[in-house]
């Protein structure tokens, strides 16, 4: 069957842009870099055929429209290829975190009903997920024949030699534009798997506008950060392969290593960069950038959490040639506003204003019908980047879900506001705005505070309920130094103390604040508030302990 | 959590003018793959100085600077940020071949 000419993301990846162009998209160099990994790097030419052979290694699993395909590899030129194996067979793309514990991808994959798992040959737990699901196929891109997996389940289990074997399926499956193409899991508040479906139409409408937003050609190179089940990822495979750019995909040990990640930006000469703050902070204090040419880096989004401005500010310093943005979307839309910077921040830094794509809305927490005016309100988006639904909950859908004449709006359930300028600022989640006492407190405020002060290198608050049935706030806090010794600790906090006594109303103040080597962060590297206030109960119960 | 840095107990030395090198033996790699796995390592796995620490995610990125501390405080040494880098690393191994390398 031939895909008709309504845009879906098969396109991106089809043999006909290798000698023209395909709908919008245009035609690619065959022999130009497409896909690379530090180990393998495929040409346009040869990214296509991969690609074209894992679909047919997917149908000979019995992958039929709509089904499910789980895919759970580390970055590597197969985890792209994977996720374009899987769109071409009309199937959904349910990415897996590969360090998530056994439980947490079993109950993604109950959820969204995966049948057939594209893994990695390394993973240890693979006979673990596959005993406790219904899955009935593994792919192993990169096994040696031989390989198995142990698992008490009968599977059919594929391996590279397959994947050679294959000849390219001639044509992707007709799907819709409308049609589900992938599903990215979070975990919501209650720890229930939520899945956002985005549809063929939402990534292409992203990809667009991304690629008229950033001026993104050919000539680009990217580097993608994020693994596949965290929606930044998005950018590097619909946006990057809508213009025909390389995509070098990093390596997980060489996130690790700052000065290593440095000197491959600068010798693979990438243009465009996107991650969370946490990584551009250690470039900037570990990257020994100066020792860098990274001429060629001509714009730097950073988003899914607060940059703090000082940080910004240093790094800005150190990348003069580069544009600096700011990009906002709950994954629920993609991206949905942008703030860019030409000089370092004097303070927080905005979201800014919607792009092209978007339209939003400030309303009033509790009348989303009214708007919020001149105080802060919910963020309402309305956007052809939105997801269609989440995955079988039509009540999280609906309760997410605002309609009125101009169109279909997400409820974001963040608390922004407008600044002087017009540019919106993000404030918290609704969820996150506790009451203390009486007084209304916006948790990521004083957050954000907590990492102005020098010498904090990532801080966040949590509200303990006292023994007294009192609730308290006490903040945790990572140096920017990774082992100070307790008189610098002491040092710290009193500096954290003075600081936030000076800029918050003593109820805001957190009672106690503890310094610890790091805040737990979430599988797509954001400090997880969750976890740091059991990060809290370790620490007082061995205070305890030692009483 | 403690976060300050129990010092490495290291074998005596073994007379004047020893250099970091020759300071690098295998009771010291020893002291040293003991102290990931005690203090730095995710997983329950046995470690020796061919594994891989980095692929499976046994070593973070603060593992990392946990690390080059811990081998600075218990050599004496300033280890240039440069060096810091994946290849000198990955496995125990490679560390001890960078160390006495210097």
């Amino acid at each position: 069957m031939v895909t008709s000419a309504s845009a879906d993301l098969t396109q991106l990846m089809d043999s006909r842009r290798l000698d023209t162009r395909v709908g919008s998209l245009s035609a690619v160099d065959p022999y130009a870099d497409c896909l690379l990994d530090g180990q393998t790097t495929l040409t346009w030419v040869e990214a296509i055929g991969r690609v074209a052979r894992l679909a047919h290694v997917l149908e000979g699993c019995g992958v039929h429209l709509g089904d499910r395909v789980g895919v759970r590899l580390s970055k590597s030129v197969d985890s792209f290829v994977a996720v374009h194996a899987v769109l071409r067979v009309g199937a959904v793309m349910v990415p897996l975190d590969p360090l998530a514990p056994v439980a947490q991808v079993v109950a993604v994959i109950a959820d969204a009903g995966v049948t057939v798992v594209v893994g990695d040959r390394r993973s240890r737990d693979l006979g673990a997920v596959v005993d406790a699901t219904l899955v009935r196929a593994v792919v192993l891109p990169g096994a040696p024949s031989g390989s198995s997996v142990i698992t008490d389940r009968p599977i059919q289990l594929f391996t590279e030699e397959d994947i050679i074997a294959a000849p390219p399926t001639p044509h992707a499956r007709v799907t819709s534009p409308t049609a589900a193409a992938y599903i990215i899991y979070t975990s919501g508040s209650t720890g229930r798997p939520k899945g956002i479906v985005h549809t063929h139409a939402s990534a292409l409408a992203y990809a667009h506008e991304a690629v008229r937003h950033y001026g993104l050609t050919a000539d680009d190179r990217f580097a993608n950060i994020a693994p596949l089940h965290f929606d930044q990822s998005t950018f590097e495979l619909y946006a990057a392969s809508a213009v025909g750019a390389a995509v070098f995909v990093l390596p997980d040990p060489v996130l690790r290593f700052p000065a290593s990640l440095s000197d491959l930006i600068a010798r693979e000469r990438i243009t465009i960069w996107y991650s969370v703050p946490y990584l551009l902070e250690q470039l900037s204090t570990r990257g020994c950038l100066d020792e860098r040419d990274l001429s060629a880096l001509r714009w730097v989004l950073f988003g899914g959490e607060a940059f703090a401005p000082g940080q910004l500010g240093g790094l800005m310093d150190q990348l003069p040639d580069a544009t600096f943005s700011n990009v906002y979307g709950p994954a629920e839309v993609n991206q949905c506003t942008v703030h860019d910077l030409t000089e370092p921040p004097k303070d927080s830094v905005p979201i800014g204003r919607a792009w092209a794509a978007a339209d939003v809305r400030v309303v009033d927490a509790d009348d989303l019908v009214s708007p919020a005016v001149d105080r802060p309100g919910v963020l309402l988006v309305s956007s052809p980047t939105m997801m269609s639904h989440y995955w079988n909950r039509p009540d999280l859908t609906a309760a997410s879900t605002f309609v009125d004449d101009s169109g279909r709006w997400y409820v974001t359930g963040d608390l922004v506001d407008r600044n002087d300028a017009g540019e919106l600022v993000f404030l918290g989640r609704v969820d996150n705005q506790i009451k203390l006492r009486g007084h209304r407190i916006e948790l990521e405020a004083i957050d954000q505070l907590l990492r102005d002060v020098s010498g904090v290198g990532a801080g966040t608050v949590v509200v303990r309920r006292e023994d007294g049935g009192d609730d308290a706030l006490v903040a945790l806090v990572a140096p920017t130094d990774a082992t100070p010794d307790t008189q610098a600790s002491a040092l710290l906090v009193d500096a954290i103390n003075s600081e936030l006594g000076r800029r918050l109303p003593r109820y805001a103040v957190p009672s106690a604040i503890h310094v610890v080597a790091a805040l737990p962060r979430t599988g797509t590297g954001k400090i997880d508030r969750g976890a740091s206030s059991g990060l809290l109960d370790d620490i007082l119960l061995a205070e305890q302990s030692r009483q | 959590m403690n976060i300050a840095e129990t010092s490495p107990e290291l074998p005596e030395s073994v007379g004047p003018a020893v250099t970091v090198g020759e300071r690098v033996n295998d009771a010291f790699v020893q002291s040293l793959i003991a102290f990931i796995s005690d203090e730095v390592a995710h997983l329950d796995e046995p470690i020796d100085d061919a594994t891989d620490l980095l692929l499976t995610g046994q070593v973070d990125s603060l593992g990392v600077v946990r690390i080059v501390l811990w081998l600075e405080t218990g050599l004496g040494i300033e280890i240039d940020p440069l060096d810091v880098v994946l290849e000198n690393f990955q496995t125990v191994g490679q560390m001890a071949a960078y160390l006495r390398s210097r």
